[in-house]
């Protein structure tokens, strides 16, 4: 019997891209890495778990354009010529590579092939359904999200809005998964007080919070982050660990950050001569990123060792056993000052796991491996947690994010405060189409579900994020107006001139997101 | 008659979700239904209008790249995004503790030019004016008090054209308040069957509690182990002893059990 219990939650989410206008896109690369390098490698370790008996539960969020992403036909096709370009590149730097490097080289060869071996045939291209089975089995819990992980709380003003973010997002899960999502993992950790009442009425039992919803949360709650507490309306609230966080996610003294780790920006895209690369770069010519990397972290200079995977190996193991220690010390403490188990809630973004830290699919499987040697914790899920320990302390949490200084400043920003004037209007003009259409003709029904899917393409807090940390601020700013202009045109053709059928199928063409929306549930209640 | 393997494939190419799951029978229903609808349906991308994905083995790879950003879809060629809309609305959106911007629209038949203003209140007390000189326009307001509720308003000529919601400003450090309330849920039963807020359902403070033991745990539970020191204190895990919790969690469960 344990003395209390880890809670691992991967927020695995991707904004919905996908251009079948073009035939092929720079931005959709991301989803492509994070098959690859998070969600395959994931997905083994769960195979080599079960294989060897070792047991795990965990949780995952698998957001609605992440799912209809990796369900997509179109993107499927795509990524397996992205795999099938990357074992050619791999290839070729085999045949032109010496010693050590070729070694990795012929490394980077196998992982790919077997990689495209495991995508094609071991899961059929079915990702969605390799996950599902695993939830099936008991190992792991899927959360729902915001229906394009819009920030909920700078929607406040529209409940009708947040309402729909959510209800689409469970029709969506339902539809996928066959069965009612008890968990959801709201956009950005956001939350707002009232929003728990949005989710009760969803069906929702529980939500990941930042740790301050709960810390900061009236009255003060006695078993701070380490119990969920129940909002005022029965839905439960489980706060981020700051300490675990901090071992992971710290830019000085996190995991990711150790010298023998693979060195994510030394790429070969940037590095190769460019007549090697010609052929695998963006079609304007200019460089990116291919996933091919032969260098580690070695320090913070720019001079950069070879990886050695061995080594790299080994740490991994050695912080999952630290990690592990870590929380062992961690709940003695807690159950003997608190008196009672505690739980320690981990939430992560999934795609640290493989994409930004290259061993971190490997530090998951250790994890669970020194993780089954416990006597002191066991790893569980927030539902099977609640079932074992229904009573929780009644609180008020409030305004929140996991975001920095973890309230809503990193979505409303001088950088990207633009958005709202246009995105607050939309959503009203929304439920103003939702009331008016008692009974659409069919164009009008396609063209209301069309504005539905444009207006939630543009609330994704992915736009404003990236407009923050001035990345890809060009797409980010296009894709925002993209939608709006097309939620627009569609909002005046209905109310006014008519809609251009020839426009509507043009915008339904490009964003395909969820087929079966139900525009209705913009509709004022 | 297909296997189910080449049955699931069809269903991939057709973009079915959920044909992991599906037995035989379900499966070439699904298909059927979504052979049926295509060229139909709004949301499957009207086949015409699509581009063919060239089968992979007739397309070298490498080449795919090189394609050149020539598009497979008209161009959209929309209207921009307007400087002013059709409707007058405000709405305050809060960004942390002491901070928030107003949005603001104001039709423009109903914009004045100028002499339209805004107003921030808590309650009835005016907590800031600004200008609302622009049909579509923002304002920040900063150095605000934490843990309030406030709202805006826009007013012309003593009139208000437009009011928002009121929304809660966020404490900025933890609650002052020690009344420990507990309740039990049952995961299994719907949340439907509770009180909607349970701190009515529970009553008021049931139990009074040490404002200084409670900070004691609480600040074992919010500092982890870095504050072991705080904590060796004996009194701080006896402010949920076993009869205390009992004596919250039974008053919480027969509360909800009468609602």
């Amino acid at each position: 019997m344990s003395r209390g219990y880890l809670a691992l939650v991967l927020h695995a989410h991707m904004p919905f891209i996908r251009h079948p206008e073009y035939p092929s896109y720079l931005e959709e690369d991301w989803l492509f890495e994070a098959i690859t390098e998070t969600y395959l490698p994931l997905l083994e370790v769960f195979d080599e778990l079960h294989r060897e008996g070792v047991p795990f539960h965990l949780s995952m969020t698998l957001t609605p354009p992440l799912v209809a992403m990796l369900d997509d036909a179109l993107l499927q096709e795509r990524y397996v010529d992205h795999l099938e370009q990357l074992i050619q590149l791999a290839s070729e730097e085999v045949g032109r590579r010496t010693g050590h490097v070729q070694w990795l080289a012929e490394r980077n060869l196998e992982l790919f092939r077997r990689r495209l071996a495991q995508y094609t045939h071991r899961h059929g291209g079915d990702l969605v359904g390799a996950f599902a089975d695993w939830q099936d089995r008991g190992n792991l819990e899927i959360l729902t999200c915001g229906a394009t992980h819009g920030f909920l709380p700078l929607m406040q003003s529209c409940p009708e809005a947040v309402r729909a973010q959510i209800e689409v997002a469970i029709d969506s899960y339902r539809r996928r998964f066959c069965r009612e999502p008890r968990g959801i993992w709201l956009p950005e950790c956001g939350y707002f007080p009232g929003l728990d009442a949005i989710l009760r009425d969803a069906g929702i039992r529980w939500f990941i919070g930042e740790g301050t919803a709960i810390q900061h949360a009236t009255p003060r709650p006695v078993y701070g982050v380490y119990a969920p507490v129940y909002t005022p309306s029965g839905v439960a609230v489980f706060g981020r660990d700051p300490e675990t966080s901090a071992q992971v996610w710290s830019a000085e003294s996190g995991y990711p950050g150790h010298p023998d780790y693979r060195e994510f920006h030394r790429d070969l895209g940037y590095t190769a001569p460019f007549d090697e690369i010609a052929p695998y770069v963006q079609p304007t010519g200019l460089r990116k990123n291919v996933g091919i990397k032969y260098h580690r972290i070695t320090g913070k200079t720019e001079r950069k060792e070879y990886y050695d995977p061995w080594r790299a190996r080994r740490v991994a193991d050695e912080h999952a056993a630290d990690f592990v220690r870590n929380r062992e010390q961690q709940v003695a403490f807690l159950s003997d000052a608190l008196g009672r188990a505690p739980i320690i809630t981990a939430p992560y973004d999934a795609e640290l796991f493989g994409h930004w830290w290259y061993e971190g699919p490997q530090f998951v499987g250790d994890l669970f491996r020194h993780l089954a040697r416990s006597r002191v914790v066991e790893s569980i899920t927030p539902s099977a947690y609640l079932a074992r320990h229904p009573e929780q302390q009644v609180v008020q949490p409030n305004l929140s994010s996991w975001g920095a200084n973890s309230y809503a400043d990193v979505w409303l920003h001088e950088s990207n405060e633009w958005i709202y004037p246009h995105l607050l209007v939309a959503a009203r003009h929304m439920t103003d189409l939702a009331n008016r259409f008692a009974r659409p003709d069919a164009l009008q029904d396609r063209a209301l579900r069309q504005a539905a899917r444009e207006l939630l393409l543009a609330q994704s807090s992915d736009w404003a994020f990236i407009l923050q940390t001035n990345t890809s601020t060009q797409y980010a700013s296009q894709r925002t107006v993209d939608h709006l202009e097309r939620f627009r045109a569609l909002y005046d053709g209905l109310v006014g001139g008519g809609v251009d059928p020839a426009v509507l199928a043009n915008i339904e063409a490009r964003d395909t997101l969820f087929p079966d929306i139900d525009w209705r549930v913009y509709r004022s209640r | 008659m297909a296997d189910v393997r080449t049955l699931r494939d069809q269903a991939r190419e057709l973009g079915i979700a959920g044909r992991s799951k599906m037995r035989k029978a379900e499966l070439l229903a699904a298909i059927e239904a979504a052979l049926r609808q295509h060229g139909t349906s709004p949301a499957a991308a009207p086949a015409e209008s699509l581009p063919e994905p060239a089968p992979r083995t007739t397309r070298p790879a490498r080449k795919h790249r090189h394609a050149g950003a020539t598009p497979l879809l008209p161009p959209l060629a929309l209207a921009p995004l307007p400087a002013a809309y059709d409707i007058t609305h405000v709405a305050v959106l809060p960004r942390n503790p002491r901070e928030l911007v107003v949005f603001w629209a104001i039709e423009p038949r109903d914009f004045p030019a100028t002499g339209a203003r805004l107003e921030l209140k808590s309650g009835e007390r005016v907590l800031a004016v600004a200008p609302a000189d622009r049909a579509l326009g923002r304002w920040y307001f900063g150095g605000l008090q934490p843990d309030q509720a406030v709202r805006a308003e826009v007013i012309f000529e003593g009139r208000v054209l437009a009011s928002s919601g009121t929304v809660l400003l966020p404490p900025d450090g933890p609650s002052r308040l020690h009344q420990p309330l507990m309740g039990a849920i049952d995961i299994a039963r719907p949340l439907a069957t509770l009180p909607r807020d349970l701190r009515q359902a529970a009553g008021p403070a049931p139990l009074p509690a040490s404002a200084t033991a409670s900070e004691r745990v609480w600040q074992a539970a919010t500092t982890g182990t870095a504050a072991a020191g705080v904590v060796r204190e004996a009194d701080a895990p006896a402010l949920l002893s076993a009869e205390r919790h009992e004596a919250l969690v039974s008053s919480f469960v027969h509360a909800m059990g009468e609602a």
